[in-house]
């Protein structure tokens, strides 16, 4: 009778016009560069605050769901991933509108992120105890290994060399090293200056090396390529796609709910991990980053899932894992809904409500994606004169509206023309990327492991959890090697 | 950009390999030059990280100097670029500072569109009609989408 009650409650015309609203605005604001679910959510705080509990979490739960999608749509047409776990998206998804197929990524990243949220939110309310438990297992040691798995993960996806992959993980470790240490205050690689103490953003970069580099690099082949026909985006015309996503989107909701749990970088790992997994199970991983729709689902389905897993330690322990987590946080206290246990058992109802009202975002993120995915390859079909203008000018706002700061904007370019020169070299922005947003996580727990077990390395071997991710770091690092002997092996049996 | 000739460098590895040695001595030295009030107060000092950050950076610049030598010589830059676009990027470039400057002066709404107008000059288009109607419709939305919808407070100007 609980979860009818927690129906009717979302079944409101009311309610349901709050949570289109917040998932729509979500998207615009995932969508463009610069603009963060932290800083959507912060948008949505004060007005929320004037609204009953149910439908003030509700806009905030929307604006979330949709912020993550949303930052799909930048990175599959403009190759600029608009929040971290999209790094992934850009991979296959940029490559595959370069190709013509720009309103299929759409429908592709739409429906594998519909599945992906949707197993999210179910495990979120089936297995919301246990995976609070399986968090609490992670100490420093461990979030050690989890950050290095990623950073591997990555270098064995993306680019032909990994000695060059690790380059660019390298130097996006260094980057994030940039400011105040957090653990004694002392200021690294300032250069004494005062804009720099508190650190660089990722956003910068990521305009930069992504955004930036690929406006150059646009210019620099101006009136060399020939136009590509853009293919229409539909549902109908992409049954094909709709059954393989069907086929394949389990395995990576599954890794998205779990590795999302895990406060942190938990959708950004979720999605490499589960796009390194699309790339090693894969029979033709060679397709893979050259437009690749499986690469797409693998890392959409698991951004997703993610959502629903990220809020499961805030809303059974009270603990929030991220800084969008820590905004709704705020925004339960205020509306008296303390998380943690006893929420579950005094307010089963209002609970229930907010997982289905979760479900009816993924709904309304669905209808939004598939009527986009119509106007997707007008918008990538425009000429590159009025393009380039309007991509540009996305770049520095967006630069610009992370912390209103001009420095920003100037790191912005710098990152841009040096990002350019490495994608000359093959150091390839995903691995710089995603080194300088893991790079926190990983020097903070590493030293944190260290200085708890007084600089002895045996922290790491200590408990399953350790070992298990080690052996998947040296799967993970040993893929190459491995892929380049299978390649043979194949090739010979062919032959004979 | 189209170096035909071999450099002393002779590809793409040796060249990469150099620059992050040169980088990595840079951030050592970078790295000796940290305050260290609080080294006797925690077991690792706040250098920790970074110096094996710096050994990671030598093990791949000499991977990719081993590897450069091995390799035979071939041309930094794989593409060879037309002249004119090269100039455009240059204009970007200037465009770029330009307006980042004039933000601090006149606001959002009056450098965007200079900025966006003088982009398309730049790209080659002539056509006034064009160049003005995109100029001002860009700006207008960002204007509305960024500073009314989303309240991001843009720099302000005389006007907006």
């Amino acid at each position: 009778m609980d979860v009818l009650s927690s129906l009717m409650m979302v079944l409101d015309p009311q309610i349901m016009l709050i949570i289109f609203g917040g998932t729509v605005l979500g998207i615009l604001v995932g969508a463009l560069p610069g603009l963060s679910a932290t800083m959507g959510l912060a948008v949505l705080l004060p007005i929320s605050f004037y609204l009953p509990p149910l439908n003030a979490i509700l806009l905030l739960l929307g604006m979330y769901t949709g912020a993550i999608y949303g930052g799909s749509f930048s990175a599959i047409l403009l190759n600029i991933p608009g929040a971290p776990p999209a790094v992934m998206t850009a991979l296959d998804g940029y490559p595959m509108a370069m190709k013509g197929e720009a309103g299929r990524a759409v429908i592709v990243s739409t429906l594998s992120s519909f599945f992906g949220g949707v197993v999210g939110v179910i495990s979120l309310i089936i297995l919301a105890p246990w995976l609070a438990t399986f968090a609490l297992d992670f100490g420093p040691a461990e979030y050690t290994l989890l950050a290095l798995f990623g950073l591997c993960t990555i270098v064995a996806v993306v680019g032909k060399s990994p000695v060059k992959g690790f380059v660019g993980v390298t130097i996006g470790l260094l980057l994030a090293t940039v400011g105040l240490d957090h653990f004694t205050n002392v200021p690294r690689f300032t250069f004494g200056i005062s804009s720099l103490l508190p650190g660089i953003s990722y956003i910068p970069l990521v305009i930069g090396v992504f955004g930036l580099a690929e406006i150059i690099n646009k210019i620099l082949t101006l009136g060399e390529e020939e136009e590509i026909a853009q293919k229409m985006g539909s549902l109908k015309g992409n049954m094909k796609d709709v059954l393989l996503i069907l086929k394949k989107f389990a395995p990576s909701s599954i890794i998205g709910t779990i590795i999302g749990v895990l406060p942190g970088a938990g959708g950004t790992i979720a999605s490499m991990v589960s796009y390194n997994r699309a790339v090693q199970t894969s029979k033709e991983p060679e397709k893979f980053g050259t437009g690749n729709p499986e690469g797409l689902i693998a890392a959409e389905t698991a951004n997703n899932a993610a959502v629903g897993g990220s809020l499961v330690p805030l809303l059974t322990l009270g603990i929030p894992g991220s800084s969008p987590a820590a905004i709704l946080l705020g925004a339960l206290m205020i509306h008296n809904l303390r998380p943690g246990p006893m929420l579950f058992l005094e307010q089963r109802p209002m609970v229930n409500a907010f997982f289905i009202g979760m479900v009816v975002a993924q709904i309304a993120m669905l209808i939004t994606g598939l009527a986009i995915a119509r106007v997707a390859p007008y918008l990538i079909a425009l000429s590159k004169k009025v393009m380039l203008p309007i991509i540009s000018l996305l770049c520095i706002v967006g630069a610009f509206a992370l912390s209103n700061s001009y420095s920003d904007v100037v790191l912005m370019l710098l990152f841009g023309v040096v990002g350019y020169f490495l994608r000359e070299f093959d150091v390839k922005p995903g691995p710089i990327v995603l080194g300088m947003i893991l790079g926190p996580m990983f020097e903070t727990n590493f030293r944190s492991a260290m200085e708890i077990s007084r600089i002895g390395l045996w922290t790491f071997v200590d408990s399953t959890i350790a070992i298990v991710l080690i052996v998947l770091i040296v799967l993970a690092l040993m893929y190459p090697f491995i892929q380049g002997k299978l390649i043979k092996i194949r090739a010979s049996g062919d032959g004979s | 950009m189209n170096m035909k000739t071999h450099s002393p460098l002779r590809n793409q590895e040796t060249l990469l390999g150099a620059t992050l040695l040169v980088l990595a001595i840079l951030v050592f030295v970078g790295v000796v030059n940290f305050k260290n009030t609080a080294e006797n107060y925690r077991a690792l000092p706040p250098s920790f990280f970074p110096n094996i950050l710096v050994g990671v950076m030598v093990v791949l610049s000499l991977a990719l100097l081993v590897r450069g030598w091995r390799n035979a010589p071939s041309p930094i830059f794989k593409q060879s670029v037309k002249r004119s676009n090269v100039l455009r990027v240059v204009g970007l470039m200037a465009l770029l500072v330009v307006f980042i400057v004039l933000l601090q002066y006149v606001g959002f709404a009056i450098s965007s569109f200079l900025f966006v107008l003088s982009l398309q000059l730049v790209l080659g288009e002539r056509r006034p009609v064009r160049l003005f109607a995109l100029a001002i419709s860009v700006t207008l939305v960002m204007y509305v989408v960024f500073v009314l919808l989303l309240r991001v407070p843009l720099p302000r100007g005389l006007l907006f």
